[in-house]
């Protein structure tokens, strides 16, 4: 026997081997972790079906006034619909009136063409004196709308059970009566600019922690041990503390008779007040404030294992100081960077409280149009269908971050 | 003093201090030699990293001054020194691939691809790691990490490579088998070395000279041979191989020849360095190899009844103790075999050894 013929037998039953080894840990693994998926699953993994559910949910025409929304499905939109749909209208609005229900679905008539809830109520209120057909005239005659095509097709698009319209709101669009999706008209095209203000406000604050983190985390590393551990607690307090009294304390700061304007007076820094607050100065310096820690942390945590023999070994091998940062530090500390970083702009990307407190009515971010939606108006469609923009703005920053990380190191990671 | 073209480096009165109180290195006066293997020897503790880190750049000198080529190297920076350093961690960059991390020094210095890619293929040849250049330093061994390290610091060329316990990581055999490559790659290559070890043993093999240090002053320099068998003082003696020592007053001298009344009041014949005189207190050092047992003690001058006490056999040699003179704490080297395996606890014996062998160390 040669030496080819010996092996290649016993490689391939060293391969099987191999993976039936490997196939045996992985399921221990699975089974090691299978409570915690469980638990994320339901804690995590439901609230986003529900969310994307209330974002497509659409019943509340359709339970006050149930045929209406039947016949409208069927209307083609193209010219007013006819006395049997009027009949019907009448019909279901005078019983919703009594069942006092209507108003739930005049709420929603109204995210259609606002003055609609105000026009169905008025309706409703005057639906006695309609006595008998024909329908059509005599509800023109309470309101002469009911005439205008506009509002049917408003009530055809809100005839559910499911809607997009919160979804395409959300990105400035809308469905068309003949179903064609086009830009909404302007006064509610203002999504996508939250959109990006508030990726802008975000990415602002990530620069400015970038900025201000890196040197401090990179000290907190390498100094002394006394020096460290105070720069350490300094930067963990903000931790101990509850986010809304930070936030309120950057106003008392901030304000125009605050500790920081009144230290620039009476330095003569300034002739006057500087506006601190109420602007986007003052969210730019409460959220960083705020989310540096995220930055340091992880970033100490990989400064601190990075031995001084590694830039010292650089600096021996001709690398001048910045070549050596460059070359071998900083690609080094990339994994800690960039899992801050990542902290950084996904948390500021749902701040809520911070720019409501200190930023002005031009500084709100899309978590701001949430708890409007979620709380003042109560149109949860809408709410759902921002945070799910939220959600995938965050998803999409995934693989930016795996490039990152797996791009500089892939070393001591797996 | 050697002529000062032979002189790489010259470390005049260098004084040392981290603290402002104590001087961890003291009054060194030291030169490299050109293309010489020198080994910085002593206990943890004693200043040889801190000299290195001065050398290389790392630490300020407190006092005094490191000339290389005739030039002082006050303000030259670490990256402009060009000297290959080995690390006792190796400091190999996780993040490059072998490769890269051998070329690193040639790019830094702004080498064509063409030649950076020659010159690390012969310097990864060199260490007998031709295949593995595209792995990731966490992916080798100890023993290859040690090589990456060592190709790093020569690649480039540079006049002397500064090693500061390169083989401290390595298991004993590895770490024998490394001493023997580095030993013929300075041998080959003819750069210098400034080597730092707590290893006598390698230190030993390895160099062309030995300094031995003891809390940041030098005790002695010279070649291996020198320092072992003749040491300056108490601590060369006893930090280097085995030694017995004996602590008496001189009674008589002839020359070199000293005659030492012990506490006991037997008397040994020794030889001194220096020049002594007669009722001085003398410390005495014999190595313990140079003591013979039995009837080859027969005619020595020094030649004494003993008794032993303890025998501990390793293999190529027994290493008895043995009780004379009051004390019971003399050790000799038996060769195994012959009259070595006939020992045996409580045995009255016949010791001595030749005069030459027994030094008359410095007084302190
Ligand atoms: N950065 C430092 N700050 C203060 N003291 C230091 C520093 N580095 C070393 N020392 C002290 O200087 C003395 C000499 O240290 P050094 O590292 O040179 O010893 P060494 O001979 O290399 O010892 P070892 O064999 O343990 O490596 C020690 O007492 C040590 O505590
Ligand atoms: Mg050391």
């Amino acid at each position: 026997m040669t030496d080819e013929a010996k092996t290649a037998p016993a490689d391939r039953s060293l391969e099987a081997k191999l993976r039936r080894a490997q196939r045996r840990r992985s399921l221990n693994a699975f089974l090691l972790v299978a409570p915690l998926l469980l638990f994320i699953l339901v804690v995590f993994a439901g609230p986003i079906l529900s969310l994307l559910y209330f974002s497509v949910d659409d019943p509340k025409l359709a339970e006050v006034m149930p045929r209406t929304a039947e016949i409208v499905a069927e209307w083609d939109g193209a010219e007013l619909p006819g006395e049997d749909a009027y009949a019907t209208v009448v019909e279901e609005i005078r019983a919703a009136y009594e069942d006092r229900t209507v108003a739930a679905a005049a709420m929603r008539l109204n995210y259609e063409i606002s003055g609609f809830r105000s026009m169905v109520m008025r309706t409703g209120r005057k639906i006695r004196r309609i006595t008998g057909p024909p329908y059509k005239e005599a509800l023109i005659g309470l309101d002469e709308r009911w005439g205008d095509i506009a509002y049917w097709r408003a009530i055809k698009a809100s005839a559910g059970p499911y809607t997009t319209r919160y979804l395409l709101a959300a990105v400035d669009l809308e469905r068309k009566w003949d179903g064609s999706i086009g830009t909404a008209p302007p006064e509610r095209t203002i999504y996508i600019d939250y959109l990006e203000r508030t990726f802008w406000i975000s990415f602002w604050v990530l620069a400015w922690c970038i900025a201000i983190g890196y040197p401090m985390a990179y000290l907190i590393a390498t100094t002394g041990r006394r020096l460290s551990r105070i720069l350490l607690a300094l930067v963990l307090l903000p931790f101990w503390t509850s986010l809304l009294v930070r936030t309120a304390a950057w106003v008392v700061l901030l304000q125009n008779k605050g500790v920081v304007n009144d230290s620039l007076l009476y330095a003569g820094l300034t002739d006057e007040p500087l506006t601190l607050i109420f602007n986007r100065t003052g969210v730019y310096v409460a959220m960083v404030h705020i989310l540096l820690p995220f930055l340091v942390l992880p970033l100490y945590a990989v400064m601190r294992n990075i031995p001084a023999s590694q830039t010292r070994a650089a600096a021996s091998l001709g690398a001048k100081p910045v070549a050596a940062f460059l070359s071998v530090y900083l690609p080094q500390t990339l994994p800690g960077l960039g899992a801050g970083c990542i902290l950084v702009f996904i948390l500021s990307l749902g701040f809520y409280i911070t720019p409501a407190l200190i930023g002005g009515a031009s500084d709100q971010m899309l978590s701001y149009l949430i708890a409007e939606f979620a709380t003042r108006t109560g149109n949860w469609g809408m709410a759902s269908a921002i945070a799910i923009l939220l959600l995938l703005s965050v998803a999409a920053l995934y693989p930016v971050y795996r490039g990152l990380v797996r791009g500089a190191a892939g070393f001591r990671f797996g | 003093m050697a002529p000062d073209s032979e002189v790489l480096v010259r470390f005049r009165d260098v004084e040392k201090t981290y603290d402002g109180r104590v001087n961890v290195v003291d009054r060194l006066n030291l030169e490299i030699r050109r293309g010489e293997f020198l080994t910085l020897l002593g206990p943890s503790g004693s200043g040889k990293t801190t000299i290195l880190l001065m050398l290389a750049g790392f630490e300020a000198v407190t006092a005094g001054d490191i000339v290389l080529n005739d030039r002082s190297l006050r303000n030259v920076p670490p990256f402009r020194r060009n000297m290959g350093i080995v690390f006792q961690n190796y400091a190999l960059f996780p993040h490059k691939s072998v490769f890269q991390n051998v070329a690193f020094p040639l790019v830094q210095r702004r080498l064509p691809k063409q030649a950076v890619s020659e010159k690390v293929e012969a310097a990864l040849r060199m260490v007998d790691l031709t295949d593995l250049g595209e792995r990731r330093p966490h992916q080798l061994s100890g023993g290859q990490q040690q090589r990456v390290a060592l190709a790093r610091a020569l690649v480039f060329e540079p006049e002397i490579v500064l090693m500061d316990e390169p083989l401290g990581a390595l298991d004993k055999k590895l770490r024998e088998q490394m001493q023997i490559e580095i030993k013929h790659l300075h041998e080959q290559l003819g750069m210098t070395v400034a080597y730092v070890t707590h290893d006598q043993g390698e230190a030993l093999t390895m160099s062309d000279r030995v300094a031995i240090m003891n809390d940041g002053l030098i005790q002695q320099v010279g070649s291996p041979h020198e320092v072992y068998e003749k040491p300056a003082n108490a601590f060369v003696a006893n930090f280097i191989g085995e030694n017995n020592s004996f602590e008496g007053r001189i009674e008589g001298i002839d020359g070199r020849d000293c005659a030492v009344r012990l506490a006991s009041g037997d008397i040994i014949h020794a030889r001194s360095a220096a020049a002594r005189a007669n009722g001085e207190t003398a410390l005495l050092s014999l190595r313990p190899e140079r003591l013979v047992i039995g009837p080859a003690a027969q005619g020595m001058a020094n030649r004494f009844g003993a008794q032993v006490v303890e025998v501990i056999y390793f293999g190529a040699h027994n290493r008895v103790r043995l009780a004379m003179a009051g004390r019971d704490d003399i050790i000799a080297l038996a060769p195994a075999g012959a009259a070595g395996d006939a020992l045996a606890p409580g045995a009255a014996v016949e010791i001595g050894w030749a005069p030459e062998h027994c030094r008359v160390l410095a007084p302190a």
